[in-house]
């Protein structure tokens, strides 16, 4: 990934400025607090409304105690249950019961294994972590040489050909993707292992897998931003000033046009923990997406909760993060806001 | 956050007929029909019944002599009913919900683009909330509380697929409300629903067809994912999902069992992709890239 200035091209230190644009970011890191508290506020409110989504949805149910405890729940434990969230309560008591236990960590047991659904999910974490992390990164990677190369290769083919074979690979469902790469390259080729995650080679496949969710998306923004670039007014006058054409080409075009996809990248993080859920389904991965499945599979209503609601607070994180990264890179949005 | 809607301008008639329908459109929708017309006409088409087990049939290779075109499971079932039979929960899913989404999608689009701003405000929080949890989760979720009926299943579809409707109709009726014939209708005394309903609605259709499109993938996808769960079609009906699933374990010894049907699973959503890009090629000339 091509690394991005902190300050925009157009704003040097020493030009004057008129005075309606003195509000402009001075060189460095000039965080706008105020936007970030915003954006802060509005992730706050948006984890709080999918805890309360969840919590309608179980409530929907008819009988949340009993499905909490599990069908072969003595009248003790629903008890316990009762006295811990009020089920036997009016619906406001229920309701402020189940978001301050949720916040301070206290969940009924896991149906399952009889141990709090934050230790089932403990171990998982991580490998969902670094599943998601390597592909994005990946996917990233891969989308920006795509999509550089459609808008500013030599070669025709080179242009065409890997964009047109994304976007292929975007109207396939990630689990099919997983399943033609399994096919290839561990039965065919026997280059790659089916699954587990026991080597730094287990990793290749699945994170190439949700990988290739990613880069169309990175490709074709980035394509659409690269365009956008080029017909920028700034790129007109360096091409005057006689800058060489491959500055011109990576400062001014590349690394401006890179700014809308780090959104998009945060808006990803949703869809990658969804396909993350089927990609470890596919290769096995021990990541959260597994233990959500398994926990469907055993109707471990504890587990499944708190997994959705966690997957629901890195979403909103993740874009939080995103929202932020672009006003650093992009002081424009944090005027205009 | 809702710059998506905001950019997109109201398609004139004159615009449609200089920017003809691209022939990858025409691809797209062929390709969508093939399914359609496989889905309908299953009974006839099929050779096998899609259920029946044939215990010297079990994992025959797709051949031409054998009498199993793709193959047989390790059931003995053959791949090709059980695809054509699959098409029907994979379209009937696909077209219910897209429209269902449509409707409501467009329908609080509307409301929240023309009424009063406390509404509006609420909407457009509500959509926000909803897109930040992920569609497979979340039905994964209600599916797994309220049971796995086919309706659940259109219904949590249909209802996570709105906000995409919700902000493009919204956005088109911020815009519309404001140019000089709606005010004519008003001064003319027109009613504000009949005006919406004459004036506005019409050039809200062809944004609306490029988001069905657009929702229909994203229906169709999700649906495969949650049958590939095991939280969306049940066995034993033929769906290209649960197939798909089904054959994995079987994919070193018989390939054919999970690619058959994910290659048909591939034309249709490549297909409605198609249609996709041709419709906001056609419509949103400016807004390329944005949806």
């Amino acid at each position: 990934m091509p690394r991005v200035p902190a300050e925009p091209a157009t704003s040097g230190p020493d030009t004057p400025q008129p005075p309606s644009l003195r509000r402009l970011p001075r060189r460095g890191l000039d965080l706008n607090w105020r936007y970030i508290g915003e954006r802060l506020a509005a992730t706050v409110f948006a984890i709080w409304a999918a805890v309360t989504i969840v919590y309608f949805l179980m409530m929907g149910t008819g009988n949340p105690a009993l499905l909490l405890a599990g069908p072969q729940a003595t009248n003790e434990q629903i008890a316990a249950l009762n006295a811990l969230y009020g089920f036997d309560q009016p619906a406001y008591v229920q309701y402020w019961n189940f978001l301050s236990s949720s916040l301070s960590g206290h969940f009924p047991d896991s149906l399952r294994f009889g141990i709090s659904p934050f230790k089932v999910l403990a171990p998982a974490i991580p490998q969902t972590l670094l599943l998601g992390g390597t592909a994005l990164l990946l996917g990233a990677c891969l989308g920006f040489t795509v999509g550089y190369f459609s808008v500013l290769g030599r070669n025709p083919v080179l242009r065409e050909l890997p964009l047109a074979m994304l976007a292929i690979v975007q109207a396939t469902p990630v689990f099919v993707v997983g399943i033609v790469l399994v096919l290839v390259f561990s039965i065919r080729l026997r280059w790659l292992p089916t699954g587990g995650n026991s080597s730094p080679l287990h990793l290749v496949l699945p994170a190439l897998t949700l990988a290739l969710m990613v880069a169309p998306k990175v490709a074709r923004l980035f394509r659409a931003s690269l365009i956008q670039q080029l017909e920028a007014d700034h790129i007109r006058t360096a091409m005057a000033k006689q800058i060489s054409m491959r500055q011109v080409r990576w400062r001014h075009v590349a690394l401006n046009a890179v700014v809308p996809v780090i959104a998009l990248l945060g808006m990803q993080a949703g869809a990658v923990l969804s396909g993350a859920v089927l990609t470890e389904m596919i290769f096995g991965w021990p990541g959260i997406g597994t233990t959500l499945v398994g926990a469907v599979g055993l109707q471990d209503y504890p587990v499944i909760i708190l997994t959705v609601m966690l997957i629901a607070t890195a979403v909103c994180l993740c874009n939080f993060i995103a929202d932020v990264a672009t006003s650093v890179f992009d002081p424009r949005t944090r005027i205009t806001r | 956050m809702s710059g998506v809607a905001q950019e997109v301008a109201p398609a004139g008639t004159e615009r449609m007929r200089a920017n003809p329908l691209p022939a990858r459109g025409y691809i797209g929708l062929a390709m969508i029909g093939v399914c359609l017309a496989i889905a309908v006409l299953a009974p006839w088409l099929a050779p096998f019944d899609p259920n029946k087990s044939d215990l010297m049939a079990i994992l025959t290779p797709p051949s031409l002599t054998s009498g199993h075109l793709l193959g047989a499971d390790d059931l003995g079932r053959d791949i090709l009913s059980r695809i054509l039979y699959g098409a029907r929960p994979v379209m009937l899913v696909g077209a219910i919900a897209t429209v269902l989404s449509l409707v409501l999608g467009a329908t609080l689009g509307i409301v929240a683009g023309a009424g009063p701003g406390w509404l509006d405000q609420f909407l457009s929080r509500l959509a926000d909330v909803q897109m930040t949890i992920p569609g497979l989760v979340l039905a994964l979720l209600a599916l797994s509380l309220f049971g796995t009926r086919l309706e659940n299943l259109i219904l949590i579809l249909a209802i996570e697929a709105w906000p995409l409707h919700f902000r493009v109709a919204r956005g088109y009726m911020q815009n519309v409300r404001t140019q000089g014939y709606m005010e004519a209708a008003w001064l003319a005394g027109v009613p504000a629903w009949r005006s919406i309903w004459r004036h506005a609605v019409p050039g809200l259709i062809p944004l609306l067809s490029v988001t069905a499109s657009i929702s229909a993938a994203a229906i169709i996808m999700t649906e495969a994912g949650l049958s590939f769960i095991g939280l969306g079609v049940q066995p034993p009906t033929a769906d290209w999902g649960l197939m798909i699933s089904q054959g994995k374990v079987q994919l070193g010894s018989a390939w054919w069992l999970s690619i058959m049907p994910a290659v048909a699973l591939g034309v249709l959503l490549v297909g409605v992709q198609m249609l996709g890009d041709a419709l906001s090629q056609k419509f949103m000339v400016g807004t390329r890239g944005t949806l």
